[in-house]
């Protein structure tokens, strides 16, 4: 089993190593979430929210489900 | 096909969301475009003609795909018109930035690239050569800080010398955007370690994603809303200035008019019941004013702050109950200021689904700022605080149901959340009196204009008897049904043209003579039945443009039928409840 960008806990970091699918990486990649990146989790209220680099992004529980890290 | 003369070309602004090209706009042509801190602000095309050319303020895209939701295509195909792109890039996330001016580049268009939040992204660490980047990319790079204007002028400039270069046969035309971005972030982009960012904003932040203090504070912002405008604004503030108009304005009017026509007809649209100089005076400078400029001055700061967005992720759980995600929490809100403002930014909303039920739930179940004023002078009528919970249950029942039914039956998924979070920032003074200045302007015209036509409407309808025939019409609903007096018809006569006028002459109607003209029953019932009635006019119009003639009438109805249920559902609970 990969692990997933929801799996992250508060304050926890994670490299993003690939997307479930195409549209997934094309549209988080839109958002500035690229593959390779580290992610930061800054709170998980339901939606997780993430920081990589100097982008915040919130994300719902089954769009975070779709990307995979290490 | 290019136009030559300078001010006939196109100028197009375009860029990802939230990253300054309001701003930019209304710098450029000194016109007052929305500008907040969310993504989204702006919800459709606005244009501006000036010297230099007609400058074109679009809705935020991320980028220019196949999956491009209707309103990003709207940008699109201005795009594709443009003589001249102006792409603004937030410098504090200039490497997704530049997947946009990648795609923009391929256009073969005359462009101009302006870095915009350069303050923002310094902070940060990030420092950026322009001259470097301008070098590479082979257009004209210029910075600015759009939010003091600084480097406005600059692009003006450039838009007046027409120097913008040609951006189609540059060398990276065919590469890859991967190595594009690299390329540039490795030449121009130095980063240096600075002590962590404002520790204030990182403390708030911990506090606003932090599921417990996050609802306290979501919950003090509420109460203080209430606290302010309820109490102070609504009894204090509308106490002093109706009594003024009570006093000096209305007999002064009354009398003018008297000694100047012997005309019943005449007398009665200027002084009557429903008199342009009399009533609607009242209403709107004594009554809604004050009210509508405490609120929405209240709401730009909120919306200036970010805390829109933080909110987003607060409600997104309670949302997802009812079909939607926490995105919907700001046309929600937006919807409390004016149905009609909320209405349209239903758009910043990803799926048809989602605007649909969000549309639904503020057409029904959101009172405007002006009716909520008035919800509240007339709960304050009534001494049992059971009635005040009672409302807010009912209200968020009504609203639960309708967004459940609505998620059951429409075909689809709700929508995932994914927004992007801003910096929090200190709310400018500036823009905040100025989008409460233009937004009060803009509702005061927009009333002054539906008031004077439902004032001359009902005063007809009074002469010519209308009136009563709709009382006997109506009463088996108003009486037998809400149990409420049978000229309650009026107010639903009213109510169909604009719901706050209705709430205006309940008001009077709860308060002649302080005696018990309406038990506390019958006011919150009517209340109630006001609050869920169908949506005003206007309000109706947007719904029709944006979803159809077939939604609009269905909304209509139903929320015609859902207040007199609810209404006659709440009757019978409150018999029980006062006969025990
Ligand atoms: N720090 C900083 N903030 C800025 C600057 N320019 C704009 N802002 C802020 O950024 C936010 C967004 O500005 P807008 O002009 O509404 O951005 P927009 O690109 O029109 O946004 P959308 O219409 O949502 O796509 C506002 O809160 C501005 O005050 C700047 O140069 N520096
Ligand atoms: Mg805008």
């Amino acid at each position: 089993m990969k692990r997933t960008l929801y799996e992250l806990s508060v304050g926890e970091s994670g490299q993003m190593i690939g997307f479930a699918d195409k549209n997934t990486e094309h549209t988080l990649r839109n958002f500035g979430l690229f593959i390779g990146r580290n992610a930061t989790c800054i709170a998980k209220i339901g939606p997780i929210v993430v920081r990589s680099d100097l982008v915040v992004i919130a994300l719902g529980k089954t769009l975070a489900l779709r990307v995979y890290i290490k | 096909m290019k136009s030559t003369n300078l001010a006939d070309r196109r100028v197009v602004l375009v860029g990802q969301p939230n990253v300054g090209k309001s701003s930019i706009f209304n710098a450029l042509s000194n016109s007052h475009a929305l500008v907040s801190n969310y993504t989204g602000t702006t919800v459709s095309v606005s244009e501006f003609k000036t010297d230099f050319g007609i400058i074109g303020d679009t809705p935020g895209i991320y980028s220019i795909s196949e999956h491009n939701s209707d309103d990003e295509k709207a940008t699109v195909q201005i795009l594709e018109k443009a003589d001249l792109i102006v792409n603004i890039i937030n410098a504090r996330t200039i490497e997704r930035d530049l997947i946009l001016t990648h795609q923009l580049m391929q256009m073969n268009k005359d462009m101009i690239v302006v870095l915009n939040q350069v303050d923002e992204a310094e902070k940060n660490g990030i420092f950026i050569d322009d001259v470097k980047l301008s070098k590479i990319l082979g257009l004209e790079v210029i910075k600015t800080i759009a939010k003091k204007r600084i480097g406005t002028s600059e692009v003006m400039a450039a838009l007046e010398s027409n120097s913008a270069g040609k951006s189609g046969e540059k060398k990276f035309k065919k590469t890859e955007m991967r190595q594009f971005a690299d390329a540039i972030l490795q030449e121009v982009v130095i980063r240096r370690n600075m002590s962590p960012e404002s520790s204030i904003k990182f403390a708030l932040d911990k506090i606003l994603f932090n599921p417990y203090a996050a609802w306290i504070v979501a919950l003090t912002i509420l109460f203080a809303l209430f606290k302010i405008l309820g109490v102070y604004v609504a009894s204090h503030g509308v106490d002093v200035i109706t009594s003024y108009i009570d006093t000096s304005y209305t007999p002064c009017v009354n009398s003018a008019v008297c000694r100047m026509t012997q005309s019943k007809l005449l007398r009665d649209i200027l002084i009557g019941e429903f008199g342009i100089l009399t009533m609607e005076v009242k209403t709107i400078f004594g009554i809604l004013l004050p009210l509508i400029v405490g609120y929405y001055a209240i709401m730009s700061i909120l919306e200036d702050s970010g805390y829109f967005p933080r909110l987003t992720v607060l409600t997104n759980n309670a949302l997802a109950k009812i079909g939607l995600n926490g995105k919907a929490i700001i046309p929600i809100l937006l919807g409390f200021g004016c149905g009609t403002m909320g209405i349209l930014s239903t758009r910043i909303l990803a799926t048809q689904r989602d605007r649909t039920i969000a549309t639904a739930i503020i057409g029904i179940t959101i009172p405007c700022a002006a009716q909520q004023a008035i919800i509240v002078a007339l709960l304050s009528c009534v001494d049992d605080y059971r009635i005040w919970f009672l409302y807010i249950f009912i209200m968020l029942g009504v609203m639960f149901i309708s967004g459940k039914v609505l998620d059951m039956f429409l075909p689809g998924k709700s929508s995932e959340l994914l927004m992007d979070i801003p910096p929090l920032q200190m709310p400018s003074f500036r823009n905040c009196i100025r989008k409460t200045v233009f937004r009060v302007i803009d509702f005061t015209s927009e009333m002054l204009l539906m008031f004077t036509i439902i004032c001359l409407l009902m005063s007809c309808f009074n002469q010519v008897g209308l009136l009563t025939l709709i009382q006997e019409c109506l009463s088996p609903i108003v009486q037998n049904m809400l149990n409420l007096p049978k000229e309650f018809a009026n107010i639903f006569v009213l109510g169909i043209l604009k719901k706050d006028a209705a709430s205006v002459s309940l008001l009077d109607f709860a308060k002649i003579g302080t005696a018990n003209v309406l038990t506390n029953a019958q006011i919150l019932t009517s209340t109630v039945v006001l609050s869920l009635f169908v949506p005003c006019i206007n309000a109706l119009a947007i719904i029709f443009r944006e979803q159809g003639w077939k939604k609009a009438a269905a909304l209509w109805v139903a929320s015609f039928f859902v207040s007199i249920l609810v209404g006659s559902g709440l009757v019978k609970v409150l018999n029980l409840l006062y006969t025990t």
